[in-house]
């Protein structure tokens, strides 16, 4: 896939001696020892990236870890020190004022940790301001306004001030003031980090609910792992200004880049992050057309107590135990009239929390499916908990992404 | 001490000053002339209308801004100014702080704007506030005076001067102030450095720019007192005259205006962002009619009144404007110039109030240039040594005879220090010895040391005033006298007379007024610059019975007219129009 953004061995000094600073960083020194020498700071040390159209692209890190630097740099609030940072292919670091205003008026918007409205305009005037500097005929600019004034939820809300609504809805009106301008590129800096816990969680869901529909680049920046790991299709993980892991939430789990990220990733709730895919074991079946004897048969051999029912396209009709099978072989029964269709199914993304709840409502084995009802896998109770231990054994080690 | 020569300060400055007197000569004439016709349409626009009409029109926006009760004190605050008899010197004082502060905002708030954007100018311009903020008010009237004459631009001047700062410290600091966040999300939207400015920045400074203005009228305010050293009309004016001439009546009736002035600005314009009645009336309307009323006919006057009589270019008077330049509001020169221009029939003539240091740097600028000029003058007084002038002959007599500078101390001093009073009662000297003193003075010398010369090189008549006089024992004794040339003179002569006896000697230096009430009231012991019969007769009769007047010490002296040599006329009846 072609890159939206491609960000190219940028780095950010600040301080007064860039130059010594950088040469100092390529010979190894530390953030702090380069602090010591030449009373530079280290910003962001030669990040490089590529960021995919229509993701959400997450930058994580605990404060002073850089990304804030980082996602300002994307439009130039911040300038680097060096390096290349292309949108669409041009190289925003070397265009003049003019270039850049446009970029940042057509292609870039973006979402601040404090929200960052304007406390002397209504929340209209606020959504418009994009557009008001861009000369956008009055007419024209309230229609869009009033547009992305909907998207998020605020219909009735435009002749207040900012003042006068909840955090979580100003927030709303800065999104709706960064989606008024129609970019393709969110720049999202802490958006919902000054939010309460549970507003935090619904601007999260409804973020995903909008990028269902819209299709942005999303680059979020947070200190949050467990925000990073819901919204995340991809996470890039900071310190000290250096990117030391990039990889899906599964893999920054799965394989983590270094202890440093392992510690990070410790107090994760595995359990909201771990899915099906990442604990089912291979599912033993036997066709529908199929007799009960060769049903007991395998269970037999492979030692267990019930087996699943597919038809020829693998897909799950019901599950029969050996108890059903003996019985069928005396009452002369097929398997399929034998087995029972009343069964548990999760699909391979339902997230551990909710098989556990699968595996408590059922005494018969939980099914892994996917849309088509195909038989994917199973889930097996000791491989949950041997997961949820942080056990890696019981992990599967291949990417459903 | 002695091994560094004194840097020569004082003189860099009068010759960078003097420098700028020549080279800026035309450009200074005619911003004078700007700002005076600004400001006398502006008189006469607030002066249009019968004074009640003005009173309730700034009823109406104190009541619109600051609630009720501040439109019923502005109502009768200006109701007892009115009836005062303070009208006419209110309208000067609105039109002075009105044009200071026009002014103020014109320069200060894109400096300030400038300032907020690049940390180099702020990094210069705040030194230069500061300095401006320090120096003392008086110091700007100086040189405001040569560049700009006496009346009432230096003034306007020295108050813009005064009162910029805050309004540009404000400006810099509210736009500084916006946080940093706004000024990223308004960059990160793509605005234009204007648009940024405009948008976001003025809007959110707004309420500490306007306290910044706030301010600056009110410093604006408290420099009219100080403007009218130099010929400022108003308010002002009405308070140096009272101070010099100590009508504590009149000078708390003219003090208590100002105050009703300066409330009632303070809170019209603490309260103009936010009037207190701006939701049921939209302010755009109420501004907008009041700024109407100020424009419309403002205009009308500027360039509807072109009608100005033509007057043959060979009149003295047309050359002068019709103007005598004066000095201190209460002095008897004063009085006696206006006798003199009743008896000569000079209605058409105005006699400018200011200072004696006022009227003498307009001399200069004048004889420099060899403009015409008509002054109030004395003798003795250093500019004729320095300057060729002559006195208009006085055929009425409207001047008087001559005068006598005579010596007073208080009530007991004879009985306290009878030799300090014995030595004050025997001085006596002539004209030539105190100009001696004085050329000394003017050309540089500090006054105790061109008195101390004076005394070593005159030995015969200091030994007269202390033949058999037994020496003094460290005794105090006080000296007041008034900053005139000849006064200082005589006053350090006599003081290091004194200290040579062995007296503790203390000089200070009051306004006209004081001088005589301080001897009345005992606080001084004595004074050896008592003009009479002329010059000092008001606080003569005054304090007549509260000091012991001890006869002259100088006689000969002349008050006048005074106009350079190379003027065409020779009497004050050439000053006539015919």
């Amino acid at each position: 896939m072609k890159s939206k953004v491609t960000v190219k061995n940028v780095t950010k000094i600040f301080g007064k001696s860039p130059k010594n600073a950088i040469k100092l960083l390529q010979k190894g020194y530390s953030k702090s020892e380069i602090l010591k020498y030449t009373g530079a700071t280290i910003g962001v040390n030669n990040a490089s990236f590529e960021i995919y159209p229509g993701e959400i692209f997450v930058v994580m890190g605990l404060s002073g870890s850089g990304k804030s630097t980082l996602i300002r740099m994307l439009n130039r609030l911040i300038e680097p020190t060096g390096g290349q940072i292309f949108i669409d292919d041009e190289d925003i670091v070397k265009m003049n004022t003019q270039q850049l205003r446009d970029v940042r008026r057509k292609k870039i918007s973006m979402v601040f940790q404090n929200f960052a409205l304007f406390p002397h305009k209504t929340v209209l005037e606020n959504a418009e301001y994009g557009l008001e500097i861009q000369n956008i005929r009055p007419e024209e600019r309230k229609k869009r306004a009033q547009q992305s004034l909907e998207i998020v939820g605020l219909e009735g809300y435009e002749n207040q001030y900012p003042s006068q609504l909840s955090g979580g809805m100003q927030q709303r009106v800065g999104l709706a003031r960064a989606l008024a301008s129609d970019t393709d590129i969110l720049l999202m800096d802490e958006a919902f980090s000054a939010l309460d816990p549970l507003i935090r969680k619904d601007m999260q869901d409804e973020l995903l609910e909008l990028q269902e529909t819209m299709k942005k680049t999303i680059i979020f920046i947070t200190h949050d792992l467990d925000e990073a790991l819901r919204i995340g299709d991809r996470i890039a993980l900071m310190k000290d200004g250096s990117i030391i892991q990039i990889g899906s939430p599964e893999e920054i789990m799965i394989n983590p880049a270094n202890e440093y990220v392992e510690r990070f990733i410790e107090d994760v709730d595995l359990s909201k992050v771990l899915m099906a895919s990442h604990v089912q074991k291979r599912a033993e079946r036997i066709m529908s057309d199929r007799g009960p004897r060769a049903a007991l048969q395998i269970m037999r051999d492979q030692g267990y107590s019930s087996i699943f029912v597919v038809d020829r396209k693998q897909k799950l009709l019901g599950v029969i135990t050996a108890d059903d099978a003996s019985n069928a072989i005396k009452e002369n029964k097929t398997v399929e009239e034998a087995m029972q269709k009343e069964i548990v199914t999760v699909s391979e993304d339902t997230l551990l929390i909710h098989v556990i709840d699968a595996l408590a409502t059922s005494v018969l084995p939980v099914a892994v499916v996917d849309a088509e009802k195909r038989l994917k896998g199973v889930i097996i109770r000791g491989a949950v908990i041997g997961a949820l231990a942080g056990n890696k054994e019981n992990l599967n080690a291949k990417e459903v992404n | 001490m002695d091994l560094l020569p004194e840097i020569p300060l004082a003189d860099w400055v009068d010759s960078f000053v003097h420098w700028i007197t020549i080279h800026f000569q035309t450009f200074f004439s005619s911003l004078t002339q700007i700002i005076e016709t600004l400001l006398d349409n502006l008189v006469k626009v607030l002066g249009m209308a019968p004074s009640l009409v003005l009173i309730l029109l700034i009823t109406i926006l104190a009541w619109y801004t600051s609630r009720w009760t501040m439109g019923l004190f502005s109502l009768l605050g200006l109701l007892l100014v009115d009836n005062l008899g303070l009208w006419d010197a209110t309208i000067n004082t609105l039109a002075l702080v009105l044009a200071s502060v026009a002014l103020t905002v014109i320069i200060g708030i894109p400096l300030g704007i400038w300032a907020s954007q690049n940390d180099k100018v702020k990094q210069i311009i705040t030194p230069i506030l500061d300095f401006m903020q320090t120096m003392p008010a008086f110091v700007y009237l100086i040189p405001a005076i040569l560049f700009f004459g006496i009346g009432v631009v230096p003034g306007i001047l020295a108050s813009v001067i005064f009162a910029v700062p805050p309004t540009i410290r404000l400006t810099i600091l509210g736009i500084r102030e916006v946080p940093t966040e706004l000024i990223e999300a308004s960059n990160a939207f793509g605005s234009t450095t204007w648009q940024r400015l405009f948008k976001v920045q003025l809007p959110l400074a707004a309420p500490t720019i306007l306290a910044g203005i706030n301010q600056s009228i009110m410093l604006a305010l408290s420099m009219v007192v100080i403007a009218s050293l130099v010929g400022a009309p108003g308010l002002g004016a009405e308070v140096y005259r009272a101070v010099s001439q100590i009508k504590v009546g009149a000078g708390f009736e003219a003090g208590l205006s100002i105050v009703i002035i300066a409330i009632i600005l303070d809170r019209i314009s603490q309260n103009l962002r936010k009037p207190v009645y701006g939701k049921t009336i939209s302010k755009k309307y109420v501004y907008g009619l009041f700024a109407a009323l100020l424009v419309i006919p403002y205009l009308v006057t500027s360039f509807g009144g072109n009608t100005t009589e033509k007057i043959s270019p060979n009149n003295v008077g047309e050359q002068v404007q019709y103007e005598i330049t004066g000095i201190d509001p209460g002095a008897g020169l004063m009085t006696a110039t206006a006798k003199a221009m009743k008896d000569y029939n000079l209605k058409d003539w105005k006699l400018k109030e200011g200072s004696s240091a006022a009227m003498t740097a307009e001399l200069q600028k004048a004889y420099e240039q060899k403009q015409p000029i008509i002054v109030t003058g004395w003798t003795p007084h250093w500019m004729f040594a320095k300057y060729k002038l002559k006195y208009l002959k006085d055929p009425k007599e409207s001047f008087g005879k001559s005068e006598s500078i005579h010596t007073i101390v208080r009530k007991g001093f004879k009985e306290d220090n009878p030799n300090a009073y014995k030595i004050l009662d025997s001085f006596y000297w002539n004209p030539t010895d105190m100009e001696e003193v004085m050329v000394d003075i003017q050309n540089g010398a500090k006054p105790e040391e061109a008195a101390k010369k004076w005394v070593v090189h005159h030995p015969d008549i200091v030994k007269k005033w202390t033949q058999g006089v037994q020496k003094g024992n460290g005794q105090k004794v006080s000296l007041v006298y008034v900053a005139w040339e000849s006064e200082i003179a005589s006053t350090n002569v006599i003081g290091s007379v004194l200290k040579n006896q062995g007296y503790n000697v203390t000089l200070k230096q009051v306004e006209a007024g004081p001088m005589f009430a301080g001897v009345a009231n005992g606080s001084a012991d004595a004074m050896v610059a008592a003009w009479f019969p002329t010059t000092h007769k008001d606080y003569l009769n005054t304090y007549k019975n509260q000091l012991v007047d001890l006869g002259p010490n100088l006689k000969g002296t002349k008050l006048g007219l005074v106009v350079p040599e190379y003027m065409p006329i020779n009497s004050i009846s050439d000053l006539e129009n015919k």
